[in-house]
């Protein structure tokens, strides 16, 4: 094999690598454009050699530079410059011939790899950077066997030689990598998350609306995008309920948000409150979302409204962490009473509704009223349906009796109303996936729900849910998916790759100095008593790592067998240095003898002899012997 | 030993003023010798074979006889026989040629193979029986028999199995263009080889002989290297039959020698590897398709097939 297949063939591999790893953000003509000049290339270099002007490829790479600079807007920053790299990647390629040529693709496959990692913010980014890591080193290690003899055969041994090099090259650099990382300055703000803010990932994933319409199905329930992900202990299920939006204005077929907003100061804590860290998604909401009901928040500037809803100032485009307390309890009893508002109808609502609603006028409590109304709900006439819903609320009622969520809660809304029990439509997310693991939940676009909160005189306000629960909802449904496993699985790396790494700021790393710190002290006291948590996670992690130690010396090429192999297979090395290759059958002192340069031929016949004695005449390599021998070879 | 190696240096250097060219030869000589073994030198005539065997007796101080084969040689012309003595009225023995320590057998071949085989059952007895009477033979005792592959006619070679008793099979050869050319200015020294003073006596050649036997030692790796080579000969496609237990016997005991005469009392592979050119071929039967230029290659290439050990 020449060793320009050989680097060319590595290069296309690189350049797959980054095209696979920015294939999805890349514009169709980039795309194309990139197929044509790969192909045209690999033309040129593998079957038919044809000339192309440098003159010509240069300024068509000026021109795709111009072009994608051009079409750079505040919104839309990084994709632009990754199709002109692409294209430019293409143009390399097909240019390919010069040892620079070589090096500016190596680049230009960098720069891809960098645009992945500022457009996913996922720890993908690795996943591409440690093949292409490797990739890169061996096509540098071939270029300069290239430049030494150019158009030269690569021996066959040569290749996994230099591979195994470039590996052990990449490996190498891992914890240099690692140090830098950790000590690098860092400023107070994670740097690549506001990338993000101007990125794809920043164009918020949209499908919470802030109303919530009737029939108006949207694609919501089918988008396994992550929301938020939140750390907390594991919860009972029917306490999963997320609050975010509270509506309570009806028009007969929309819900929204009262425009008067009550800002309420927070609630002090109180024992019991749960505490959770929320990781939001860029979500281009200013709501906050916590287990129902949330009563405080922290680290983020925030306002929270009377009825426990929180705002920050300006929408979230950014990956955001907040802590949330939340007062599980239902009924919630710190609200102050609502006013009349809350038991307010459109005029024009039907009037066969008003009378439908009349059935259960006659009980005297308002919470039992409440319950039976629940109950008609959540009777088998009533099933859950995403598809053909009715028209109106009146219709679901009386003839079509299916419908989702937003059917079911602003039915029990509207009919808690009519009874005279002021009832409110909250939204947000029920349920989640709990990764073992991660110890947190995972919190899909799927999961968006919408409950009602009726209000009882002398109780508080009390969370009611008509939808069916029993059945089986989308989220419920994509739960059990094979996918959806695998993707929590994933979640789980990408949860510590962004706490790590993205997140990794000024703040961190001083905690990270102030933890080392208080752990060189508390080193210098008596240590304390391990719990048993430490001592299994200890005795595990050793094990592991006892394991993989197993593999790796498993793996390296040791010379077992006695030492005097051992010794026979190093004197062999030291005359692989001289040019001589010791063969099975020949002895140490007969290719000691054979041996040209008289003053090396003396000091391997010194060890020769001194070898001979230890293996044939006593039989014996105790230590002394073999350090005795070691110096002799070392001499060598 | 030291006293041995300074004698056995002595000897040979003495001895190289008078062969020149003839160091290898003269070598295996003192291998064979003092391994106790009997050689056989193949070469053709007027290379130095005789001046090798007188030269090693005068220098070791040991008798000298020697055997001129003809096809009407006799075994008692080899181990001498009775005559009556009249006037004692008794048989009285006469000692053949082969009552000495060192014997020169020249051009073995020549012999009827009933006089071969009665020297070649002396060579391996140690002893002569005649008449009833058994005579051991003086100690050391060494034949060095010469034959001369070239001749045919009138000739009766000896069959492999004869030569096993032979421990060595050597080749002298033509000397060195500088060896000949010395010989040319200088003339034949025959004459002073035969007045020549010995360097060692008789004893201490035994010693050397015993401690050879007894004292050098050949480690369980080397053994198991010897008995892999052996193995080998046996299982060798180019080999209709292998190396026998005598054979052997032979590679271990000329090994031995050989790390003797280089200063060390154990032995390492390539004193096996020194040897068995010259211990192995004429034990072995070759397929009849490889002539004997082949031979060493094959001895060779079996060789190469063993690794060694450690």
């Amino acid at each position: 094999m020449k060793t320009r297949t050989a680097l060319l063939g590595v290069t296309y591999l690189s350049a797959a690598l980054s095209y696979g790893a920015v294939f999805s953000f890349v514009h169709p003509g980039a795309h194309a454009t990139f197929w044509a000049l790969a192909v045209l290339s690999a033309v040129r270099h593998f079957m038919r050699s044809f000339f192309v002007s440098r003159h010509l490829l240069n300024g068509l790479a000026v021109a795709v530079t111009i072009l994608s600079l051009s079409r750079i807007r505040s919104d839309l920053l990084l994709e632009p410059i990754m199709d002109g790299v692409l294209v430019l990647l293409g143009i390399k390629l097909l240019e390919a011939r010069l040892g620079r040529d070589y090096l500016q693709v190596y680049l230009l496959c960098l720069f891809l790899l960098l645009g992945l990692g500022l457009l996913s913010l996922s720890i993908s980014f690795l996943l591409y950077l440690g093949p292409l890591a490797f990739l890169l080193t061996l096509s540098l290690l071939l270029l300069t066997v290239e430049a030494e003899a150019p158009e030269g055969q690569l021996p066959r041994k040569a290749f996994p030689q230099l591979a195994f090099m470039a590996g052990v090259m990449g490996g190498l650099t891992v914890p240099v990598a690692l140090i830098l990382f950790v000590i690098l300055p860092r400023t107070n703000f994670p740097l690549l998350n506001l990338l993000s803010a101007f990125g794809k990932g920043g164009v918020g994933r949209t499908g919470f609306s802030e109303t919530v319409r009737l029939g108006e199905v949207t694609a919501i329930q089918e988008d396994a995008a992550v929301v938020f992900r939140a750390q907390t202990d594991p919860l009972a299920e029917k306490d999963l309920y997320w609050r975010g939006l509270v509506f309570d204005r009806f028009d007969g077929a929309t819900w929204s948000p009262s425009r008067h907003v009550d800002w309420a100061p927070f609630q002090p804590l109180q024992t019991g409150d749960v505490r959770q860290i929320i990781f939001m998604e860029p979500f281009g909401m200013d709501v906050l979302f916590g287990l129902d009901r949330p009563v405080f928040i922290d680290e983020i500037p925030v306002r929270g409204t009377k009825d426990g809803t929180f705002r920050v100032v300006s929408p979230l485009f950014k990956k955001t962490r907040y802590v949330v307390w939340s007062r599980r309890p239902t009924p919630y009893v710190d609200e102050e009473p609502p006013g009349p508002e809350l038991l307010h109808l459109p005029r024009d609502l039907s009037r066969g509704l008003s009378e439908f609603a009349r059935q259960w006028a006659g009980i005297p409590s308002p919470a039992d009223r409440v319950r039976a109304i629940t109950g008609f709900l959540q009777s088998s006439s009533f099933h859950y349906a995403l598809e053909n819903l009715p028209s109106s609320l009146e219709e679901f009622l009386l003839e079509d009796r299916r419908g989702n969520c937003e059917y079911f809660a602003s039915a029990l809304a509207v009919l808690a109303r009519l009874s005279g029990v002021p009832a409110r439509l909250v939204g947000g997310y029920r349920g989640g996936y709990y990764n073992q693991a991660g110890g947190y939940y995972l919190v899909l676009q799927k999961h968006a729900h919408v409950w009602t909160e009726i209000y009882v005189d002398g109780i508080g306000w009390v969370r009611m849910d008509p939808t069916p629960t029993a059945a089986l909802t989308p989220a419920e449904r994509y739960a059990r998916t094979l996918l959806a496993r695998w993707r929590v699985l994933v979640d789980t790396l990408n949860y510590y790759w962004f706490r790590t790494v993205v997140d990794y700021d000024v703040e961190k790393q001083l905690g990270l100095v102030r933890r080392a710190q208080a752990l060189a002290s508390s080193l210098s006291h008596r240590p304390k008593a391990l719990s048993k948590e430490t001592l299994r996670t200890a005795v595990a992690v050793g094990i592991g790592a006892a394991i993989l130690i197993g593999f790796g010396l498993a793996g390296l090429p040791w010379t077992r067998g006695d030492p005097a192999q051992r010794f026979r297979k190093a004197y062999a090395r030291r005359l692989q240095r001289y040019g001589y290759h010791l063969k099975d059958w020949e002895g140490v002192e007969e290719s000691a003898r054979s041996l040209k340069d008289p003053v090396v031929r003396e000091r391997a016949l010194h060890f020769a002899r001194a070898f001979h004695q230890a293996v044939y005449r006593n039989e014996d390599l105790g230590p002394e012997t073999r350090r005795a021998l070691k110096e002799r070879l070392r001499r060598l | 030993m030291e006293q041995a190696h300074a004698a056995i240096g002595r000897a040979t250097a003495v001895l190289g003023r008078y062969l020149h060219g003839k160091e290898k030869p003269l070598r295996l000589a003192f291998i064979c010798f003092f391994s106790r073994g009997h050689l056989l030198i193949e070469d053709l005539p007027g290379l130095g074979k005789t001046t090798l065997a007188v030269g090693i007796a005068k220098v070791l101080g040991l008798s000298f006889g020697r055997i001129q084969c003809t096809s009407d040689l006799l075994p008692t012309d080899i181990t001498g026989l009775s005559i009556f003595n009249k006037s004692a009225g008794v048989f009285e023995f006469h000692p053949g040629p082969i009552f000495h320590n060192i014997i020169l057998v020249d051009e073995i071949n020549r012999a009827t193979p009933k006089t071969q085989s009665a020297l070649l059952e002396a060579m391996g007895e140690k002893q002569v029986t005649l008449e009833g009477r058994t005579m051991h033979l003086p100690k050391p005792f060494f034949v060095i028999a010469t034959q001369n592959p070239a001749e045919q006619f009138g000739t009766f070679p000896l069959p492999e199995s004869q030569m096993d008793r032979f421990m060595m099979r050597i080749r002298i050869g033509y000397p060195s263009r500088e060896a000949e050319l010395e010989i040319l200015r200088g003339g034949s020294k025959r004459r002073e080889l035969y007045s020549l003073e010995p360097v060692v006596d008789q004893e201490t050649v035994l010693k050397i002989q015993s401690f050879i036997r007894e004292r050098v030692i050949t480690s369980e790796p080397i053994l198991d290297y010897m008995m892999r080579i052996i193995e080998e000969t046996r299982r060798c496609e180019y080999l209709t039959a292998g190396l026998s237990t005598r054979g052997s016997l032979a590679l271990l005991h000329t090994s031995r020698a050989h790390a003797f005469m280089e200063g060390r009392d154990y032995v390492i592979p390539e004193d096996v590897k020194a040897v068995a050119p010259y211990v192995i071929p004429h034990r072995v039967f070759f397929r009849d398709e490889y002539t004997s230029a082949d031979k060493k290659e094959i001895v060779r290439s079996i060789l190469e097939k063993i690794p060694v050990p450690a």
